[in-house]
């Protein structure tokens, strides 16, 4: 076997082996490698500078486990902004998971301790609503009638930043965090063609390429797309985390696979050709 | 009052349009005059049925995680024609048949058309439900991992995919690739299209898969019926370039009658 | 007439035409007709979910007492699920319990977070195994794959942020304009299918053909 031909084919063993060990070295060792903080990340965050102070916000956890890597880091840091802002935040889940995300992400922002926030009164969980569209339908349209308690079970009628909250009306913001296609589609559906709400949207790098015609129509104000949307997020809000410990392994994992395709590239091309010469 | 919901009366004359083109299309079917072009994925779906015979090793066929109450059902539907077609076929040719299901609701419909293939070609003892179309799970990444363990067991000769795919549609392709299964792959959801397109030996990309029943078929009717949707895209075709040279000159007449 | 065939298909037809008409029309009698619909479809997913479950003990049972191939696996299988249950209903609390947290971040979360991050790991070997540039296609393929990867990798664009505005062009004009034109063809064909289901020419949905 000639080496191109060793080259065209190497062991799917080695190549991943080399991935994990390009992964594990940056985190291991921070590097601190530069990024460039993305455009649709500085539109999302610039747009919530903006808001008022006392603004009510519905930010809807549409990812579960699977999500959380990329997405948790970008909640978490979009959660520090609106604390940080003093923003009236309404979180709702339309994952089955979602509910389970809320305790893991607050564990991480710990708005009381850090922001002076106060669960009721600046910011309320409403658990899981099912039904994806439905929910989003049902909580813009008329939210008392949809959510009765809140996630503890506590009545809504006992919580103070609920009070006179009806629906989208009373709402000046929407963003939200999914992995689901049809989540990310159904908030431009339901809260901007149907109201007009402004609307900020995060969801995995894969998903940006379909959801980018609505950013460029002003559909949706801001994108976080994925763990390097996450990045750029918590890099503008002070806050480093996760995210931007991961882009190191992001630059090392995804140069070693450009690395990879260019083997394979030149060492298909120099198979053919020391084939050619054989014959 | 308004009628209309305001803002969809163009959706509702194009789809009542759309009924009838659908009809028209059927009946030019039906009169034999409505041809469409060969879809190499679909007719390649006979061919694997008879490498996985000759190699005397599975076949896998998997309809994707879609319900009939998302908005993923045409897709579903889609993959449940196909699997009755390849049910059918692998009852015919003697091919070992698993289709393990993620949707509870799903997964009933699927083992009724099985059922019936394999009812038709009279070998209905030859079927284990329980094995063959087992329920995974509706978890995303459980059924993705039950689906590519039973691969790494069974190594199947090749691998059916056609409805609507997630993230784990480059596990499967990649996985199936790996243990030599040939593979047809199809779904409408476009983040996944690349990694079938990269992955698998045949691709049916976006809408090719909704005429898969009707191509499979080979009823007249249905084929007319593809046609319906050609025709649309013509359409639309037409009006993206008209209001795209429109509206580069200032006049917004095709985008307001769009929305209207 | 084929009672079997002719009866759900009759129902379908009607409970299509009421979905279609609380979209395009105003009528609060429609719309209350389809929210109860739509509240009959939350019932029957939530009695599916549980035939799901009968189903899988049904399935890893037989494994079990079969002591067919890595039958412990079909055991623990059933212990996890016995488990979350217990300590979902145990504490009355369901989700919003510690230990119900606990459990589930200790197991479950690591488990989809794992499952998913080793996407990167199928798609670094199929990067490496399929983007050869073997005709033009292919060609283009690559080069397009090269400089997206550029572009998403953050230390490319940090030091010349040319490689992150040829991705971003390619997004926005190329892969833009490719998604569109399929996302209205998948449109149409939808709507098609649709059409199919309602007047009874698709019928896959019904379990026989």
């Amino acid at each position: 076997m000639s080496i191109w031909e060793k080259l065209t084919a190497i062991p799917r063993e080695i190549v991943i082996g080399l991935v994990i060990i390009s992964m594990i070295i940056p985190t291991l060792n921070p590097l601190g490698l530069p990024i460039m903080t993305g455009q649709m990340a500085k539109d999302w965050y610039n747009y919530v500078e903006d808001v008022p102070e006392g603004s009510v916000v519905l930010f809807d956890i549409g990812y579960g486990s699977g999500g959380y890597p990329s997405l948790g880091p970008a909640t978490i840091a979009v959660f520090h902004q609106f604390f940080d802002n003093n923003l009236k935040v309404i979180i709702m889940a339309t994952a089955i998971e979602g509910s389970m995300m809320y305790p893991l992400i607050m564990d991480v922002v710990q708005p009381e301790t850090k922001y002076g926030a106060v669960y009721g009164e600046d910011y309320v969980f409403l658990g899981y609503i099912a039904g994806v569209q439905t929910a989003m339908a049902g909580v813009l349209g008329d939210l008392p009638a949809i959510v009765t308690a809140d996630y503890l079970g506590t009545p809504i009628g006992q919580i103070d930043i609920l009070e006179g909250i009806s629906g989208a009306e009373d709402m000046d913001l929407v963003a939200y965090m999914t992995t689901a296609g049809g989540t990310s589609e159904g908030w431009v559906y339901q809260a901007y063609s149907a109201y007009g709400k402004e609307l900020l949207g995060g969801f995995l790098s894969m998903m940006t390429t379909s959801m980018k015609p609505y950013y460029d129509t002003g559909q949706l104000l801001g994108i976080i797309d994925g763990i390097k949307g996450a990045a750029d997020m918590e890099y503008l809000t002070g806050n480093p985390g996760d995210a931007i410990q991961s882009s190191d392994v992001l630059s090392f994992s995804q140069t070693l696979v450009l690395i990879f395709i260019i083997i394979g590239n030149i060492s298909y091309w120099g198979s053919r050709a020391s084939r050619k010469e054989e014959i | 009052m308004a009628i209309l919901t305001p803002g969809r009366l163009t959706p509702l004359v194009a789809f009542v349009l759309a009924w009838f083109a659908t009809y028209y299309a059927i009946q030019l079917g039906k009169q034999g005059k409505i041809r469409i072009r060969r879809l190499p994925g679909l007719d390649a779906i006979e061919e694997v049925v008879g490498r996985a015979v000759e190699m005397g090793r599975p076949i896998f066929d998997i309809i994707g995680q879609g319900s009939f109450t998302d908005g993923y059902a045409t897709q579903t539907i889609a993959g449940l024609s196909i699997l009755s077609y390849v049910a059918t076929l692998c009852a015919r040719l003697g091919a070992k048949l698993y289709a393990p299901q993620a949707d509870t609701g799903v997964m009933p419909v699927a083992i009724e058309l099985v059922r019936d293939a394999y009812r038709g070609e009279g070998k209905l003892e030859e079927l284990d439900v329980e094995e063959q179309l087992p329920y995974l799970s509706s978890e995303q990444f459980a059924w993705a991992g039950g689906i590519i363990g039973m691969a790494a067991r069974l190594r199947p000769a090749a691998n059916i995919m056609i409805g609507p795919f997630w993230a784990e549609s480059m596990m499967f392709a990649e996985t199936f690739d790996r243990i030599g299964a040939m593979q047809v792959g199809g779904t409408a959801r476009m983040y996944q299209i690349p990694f079938f397109a990269a992955l698998c030996d045949y691709v049916l990309i976006g809408e090719e898969m909704f005429a898969a029943g009707a191509y499979v078929s080979g009823d007249p009717q249905q084929i007319g019926s593809i046609a319906s949707q050609d025709w649309y895209k013509i359409a639309a075709l037409i009006l993206s370039i008209v209001g795209a040279l429109l509206a580069t000159a200032g006049v917004t007449v095709i985008s307001d009658l769009l929305l209207m | 007439m084929d009672y079997k065939r002719d009866i759900p298909l009759a129902i379908t037809f009607l409970i299509g035409i009421i979905a279609v008409s609380d979209y395009y029309t105003t009528f609060e009698s429609v719309k209350a007709t389809f929210t109860i619909i739509k509240n009959w479809g939350v019932v029957l997913a939530a009695f599916s979910l549980g035939l799901g479950a009968v189903n899988l003990f049904r399935v890893h049972g037989r494994r079990i007492s079969k002591r067919a191939s890595d039958w412990y696996l079909s055991a623990w299988l059933l212990v996890m699920m016995v488990l979350f249950v217990a300590v979902g209903l145990g504490t009355g609390q369901f989700e919003t319990s510690s230990q119900y947290t606990w459990v589930y971040g200790a197991l479950f979360l690591p488990l989809g977070a794992t499952m998913y991050s080793s996407l990167a790991f199928y798609m670094a070997y199929g990067s490496y195994k399929v983007l050869r540039a073997r005709n033009l296609d292919a060609f283009l393929l690559f080069i397009t794959a090269v400089f997206v990867i550029l572009g998403n990798t953050p230390i490319f664009p940090a030091n010349v942020p040319g490689f992150f505005y040829i991705r971003e062009w390619i997004f926005t004009t190329i892969v833009g304009g490719a998604y569109r034109g399929i996302r209205i063809g998948v449109g149409i064909g939808a709507v098609v299918i649709g059409i199919k289901t309602l007047i009874g020419m698709e019928t896959g949905y019904l379990g026989r053909r």
